[in-house]
């Protein structure tokens, strides 16, 4: 896959955090990831992703994998 | 994940690490550019002069008078010679000159690669292709260069004492030096682009994960 092609997964992170009225330091600070890499989720601009980022996020929002990731 | 600069820590290590990573990178660029004119001058001057350096084989005992009152000296002799050599046959002035030529290239090839590792060090993106096969290029021109570099002086030094002498036995001994380092160096460094082309895979890997 090239740098530029798209993975086809849209990350929901804004809808979520919106929701659930917490902004991306708090979940930051939650999940013990680095705001750089959680906008980098955010934006759909990750091409992997570690179980125990996807677990620690799900369980900081109280979400299911599937509420935070979808096919475009 | 985005190239940043591989220096991190404390501030001060980092303008520490910094300092001496410049350093690096403007000595190598100096030692390269003082290597590839020096060498290009001594090779000219060698063809144009015909005169030709040489390292020959020695072997005689060093004088008695090199005894000091305190210490004792036992023994030694002069293994090597610097000479400079006039009118020497003409594979054998090629021979040198090949050599220097290899010598040359070392030089500059292993400057130019301090030079790159020390500026990406500094910029960030360690592992790319790009330096993977430069690292490779530089062993491969290290490991055949100093190949051509030794068997060549080698050769050189052996048949300029030969024609020294006249053809028969004399004072120069029949004889050339082989010092593998480069040959083994060179090797070292194609291992080790062959580990910085794994890295960079590693590195593509680990692009964009979160």
């Amino acid at each position: 896959m090239s740098e530029d092609e798209t993975t086809g997964i849209h990350c929901r992170l804004d809808e979520l955090l919106e929701q659930r009225g917490m902004t991306l330091t708090r979940l930051g600070e939650l999940v013990g990831v680095s705001i750089v890499n959680l906008s980098i989720l955010k934006n759909d601009r990750a091409r992997a992703i570690r179980y125990s980022t996807l677990a620690a996020i799900c369980e900081a929002l109280d979400c299911e994998v599937g509420d935070l990731l979808v096919r475009t | 994940m985005t190239d940043t600069t591989l220096v991190e820590g404390s501030k001060p290590l980092v303008a520490v690490t910094r300092v001496i990573l410049w350093a690096f990178l403007v000595l190598a660029v100096i030692v390269g550019l003082a290597s590839l004119i020096g060498g290009s001058i001594a090779v000219g001057q060698q063809l144009a002069g015909g005169h030709t350096q040489l390292t020959l084989v020695a072997d005689k005992p060093l004088p008695a008078a090199q005894t000091h009152a305190g210490a004792l000296f036992l023994q030694g002799l002069y293994a090597t010679a610097s000479v400079s050599v006039h009118g020497l046959s003409a594979g054998v002035v090629a021979l040198a000159t090949a050599a220097a030529i290899a010598t040359v290239l070392i030089q500059v090839s292993l400057s130019a690669l301090i030079a790159l590792l020390a500026w990406r060090l500094l910029r960030g993106g360690l592992f790319r292709r790009s330096i993977a096969r430069a690292i490779s290029a530089a062993g491969l021109v290290v490991a055949t260069g100093g190949m051509i570099s030794q068997v060549g002086t080698g050769l050189a030094a052996g048949a300029a004492a030969s024609e020294l002498n006249g053809g028969g036995n004399g004072f120069w001994p029949l004889a050339g030096r082989f010092d593998p380092t480069l040959v083994v160096f060179g090797i070292v460094l194609l291992l080790v682009g062959l580990a910085f082309e794994y890295g960079t895979r590693l590195q593509k890997d680990s692009d964009g994960l979160v």
